[in-house]
């Protein structure tokens, strides 16, 4: 008995592609994506070159560009990405591991989740930067609040999205397992987990994306490193032009972390999507 | 030409009088700018004849008779905060420390030094009382407080220098003078940089001791600050410029009198730094030069010093040519109308006495 035989007995909803069916060619797909940058960078140099604002305040694109070589030529952008990746990587390690294992536990267990479930769900309500202030005092502004701030943001996503996960295994998947008379185990490893995994990947892609905002934020106030550091400090030194550069970095980056995520995602599904095409 | 055309031009050039006339108009309002707040957000501040000036209410006055308001903004987050105000055409004249004004020139902005407002500027390093810190040296690996992008930052990145370290060989609290006061009471810091008499109050309220001060060291130059004037308000109101400077100069020459030394730091005490800082802060300064108004040489390569400094730390990517910049024609004018072109002593490029002030000190 296989995998895809178990899969097949029932009727997959959350498909991690729905509407998949339908897509255009890549080159038309990749040019409908650069429609809203090209627009956005026409607005940008309009609005610089037609001094809707003032050049000190918002740089042109062109100097904005020119800044990005700079900073790129002297090894500086360098420095503060991998600062930034670093701060992060460390932290979503340790958060989404903390965050698997409770969630998996709340899942699992009614009992656990009776117990923790509630308050979860309560500091699930408050805003990662929300804890700013309380983990200031308590830690002080150091890279360990960093890495705390991180943490607790990939934690608690990872954690809810795993137990919810494994809570919304449809019951005919658990009926058909138990009909195979599979051991809790196997059940957990053959039916539970891989049915799980998309909204686990939900989590987790959501707790790296919080984590990668907040990590920028706290920057601002921590360290002489990492493009939340480069923010700051071009404003603080009045050349506007570092802060555009370094909001572009975060927001590519950003997308970079998330495009990663959403491929291993497909790797750990592509048993579902080869069923779907079958 | 029939008289209708006739009539109609002559009317025509009238109201472009008229409208000229009323562009050259005094403005309804002079936006004055300072950087940094008294205690607690005070809209008072001490350590300058312009803060003088300002508890006084000098400018007000001389304003009053034309119907010219002097709005004052004090900046919390000081030279930063000054530049973007200025960038967003929010303020038309300010005083302003060296490194930000200097990186404000460098990004663009069309600004004058019209007056001197203080030179050899003093910088202390303030730790906690029962610190193990004794030196600059000690600073290695410690969180130091220094509010970047001000003149503290170039000043402490010249003391660090000169004692062989640099900014990366401290762990850098980006915070401004009154937070920096508060982390370093909580010890969530274990020094800061700060420049005036803050580090003196610190010190009386027993939270900080003094490990450093900028008195007497020779090897690190003190910071500068002036008056900063944007371009089109200067362009479009240079009789306004001038009857500013005029008073100024008027409150530094007050200011510099012995005699009213005490009334003077008593009108400073109204920021809620006490009058005894402010004095201890000023011993064993030469305080009518550092109360001076006159852009002599050495106030001009103060700046020039610093705009080397700036960009040799890196603050700046573009120059600035300090000679384009400083247009002391206004202090110049004020100095010979109220005859106190002898009041104070000028000081070549060495920092050196070149005309000695007619004034005998007591």
């Amino acid at each position: 008995m296989s995998r895809s035989a178990l899969a097949s007995g029932s009727s997959i909803r959350f498909s991690p592609r729905p509407f998949a069916a339908g897509r255009a060619p890549a080159p038309v797909r990749i040019l409908a994506g650069l429609v809203l940058p090209s627009a956005l960078l026409l607005l940008w140099h309009n609005a610089s070159t037609r001094g809707w604002a003032p050049p000190q305040i918002l740089p042109a694109p062109a100097v904005a560009w020119s800044s990005f070589l700079d900073l790129l030529a002297s090894g500086d952008l360098r420095t503060h990405v991998q600062a930034s990746l670093i701060r992060v990587l460390i932290s979503f390690a340790l958060g989404s591991a903390a965050g698997l294992a409770l969630g998996l536990a709340m899942g699992l267990s009614r009992r656990l989740d009776d117990l923790f479930g509630a308050v979860f769900h309560g500091i699930n309500q408050v805003p990662t930067l929300g804890w700013l202030p309380v983990l200031i005092v308590v830690v002080g502004i150091n890279d360990r609040l960093t890495h705390i701030l991180i943490a607790q943001a990939v934690f608690v996503s990872v954690a809810i999205n795993t137990q919810r996960g494994i809570r919304q295994v449809p019951e005919r998947l658990v009926e058909v397992a138990r009909a195979y008379r599979l051991s809790r185990t196997q059940s957990l490893r053959k039916v539970v987990l891989p049915a799980a995994v998309p909204q686990i990947f939900t989590g987790i892609r959501f707790g790296l994306a919080n984590g990668w905002a907040s990590l920028v934020v706290v920057e601002l106030l921590v360290g002489s490193e990492g493009l939340g550091y480069l923010m700051s400090w071009g404003r603080q030194a009045f050349q506007l032009d570092l802060v555009l550069v370094a909001i572009v970095a975060v927001g590519i980056i950003g997308w970079i972390l998330d495009a990663g995520l959403a491929r291993l995602e497909g790797t750990f599904t592509a048993w579902r999507t080869g069923e779907a095409a079958a | 030409m029939n008289t209708w055309k006739l009539k109609f031009a002559t009317l025509a050039v009238a109201a472009a009088a008229a409208f000229g006339m009323a562009r050259a108009e005094n403005p309804k309002v002079i936006r004055f700018g300072y950087p940094g707040t008294g205690t607690g957000g005070r809209p008072y501040v001490g350590g300058s004849f312009v803060a003088y000036a300002r508890a006084a209410g000098l400018l007000e006055q001389e304003f009053k008779n034309d119907g010219i308001k002097v709005d004052w903004t004090f900046f919390k987050l000081a030279g930063p905060a000054i530049n973007e105000a200025f960038a967003n055409k929010l303020l038309d004249v300010t005083l302003l420390g060296d490194q930000a004004a200097i990186a404000g020139r460098a990004g663009g902005l069309n600004t004058k030094i019209v007056l001197a407002t203080g030179v050899r500027g003093v910088t202390y390093v303030v730790v906690p009382p029962d610190s193990p810190i004794q030196s600059i040296q000690d600073l290695k690996g410690k969180r130091v407080a220094l509010f970047r992008g001000t003149a503290i930052q170039l000043a402490a990145n010249r003391i660090l220098e000169a004692n062989g370290l640099s900014e990366k060989d401290i762990r850098v609290v980006n915070m401004d003078g009154l937070a920096a006061q508060a982390a370093l009471a909580s010890k969530d810091i274990d020094a800061l940089f700060t420049i005036g008499s803050g580090a003196l109050q610190n010190q009386d309220q027993g939270i900080g001791r003094i490990i450093y001060s900028g008195k007497g060291d020779d090897k690190v130059i003190g910071y500068a600050s002036g008056l900063l004037v944007d371009g089109d308000f200067e362009k479009a109101n240079p009789q306004i410029v001038q009857r500013i400077v005029n008073v100024l100069v008027k409150a530094a020459q007050w200011s510099s009198d012995d005699r009213n030394r005490d009334a003077l730091l008593q009108s400073w005490a109204k920021s809620g730094t006490s009058y005894s800082a402010f004095k201890r802060d000023l011993a064993g300064q030469d305080v009518r030069a550092i109360l001076s108004p006159v852009i002599d040489d050495y106030y001009r390569e103060t700046w020039k010093k610093a705009v080397a400094d700036v960009k040799r730390f890196k603050f700046i990517r573009k120059d600035v040519d300090v000679d384009q910049w400083i247009d002391s024609r206004y202090v110049d004018n004020a100095l010979k109308a109220q005859g106190l072109e002898n009041n104070w002593t000028r000081f070549g490029a060495d920092g050196k006495a070149v005309r000695v002030s007619a004034v005998q000190e007591p």
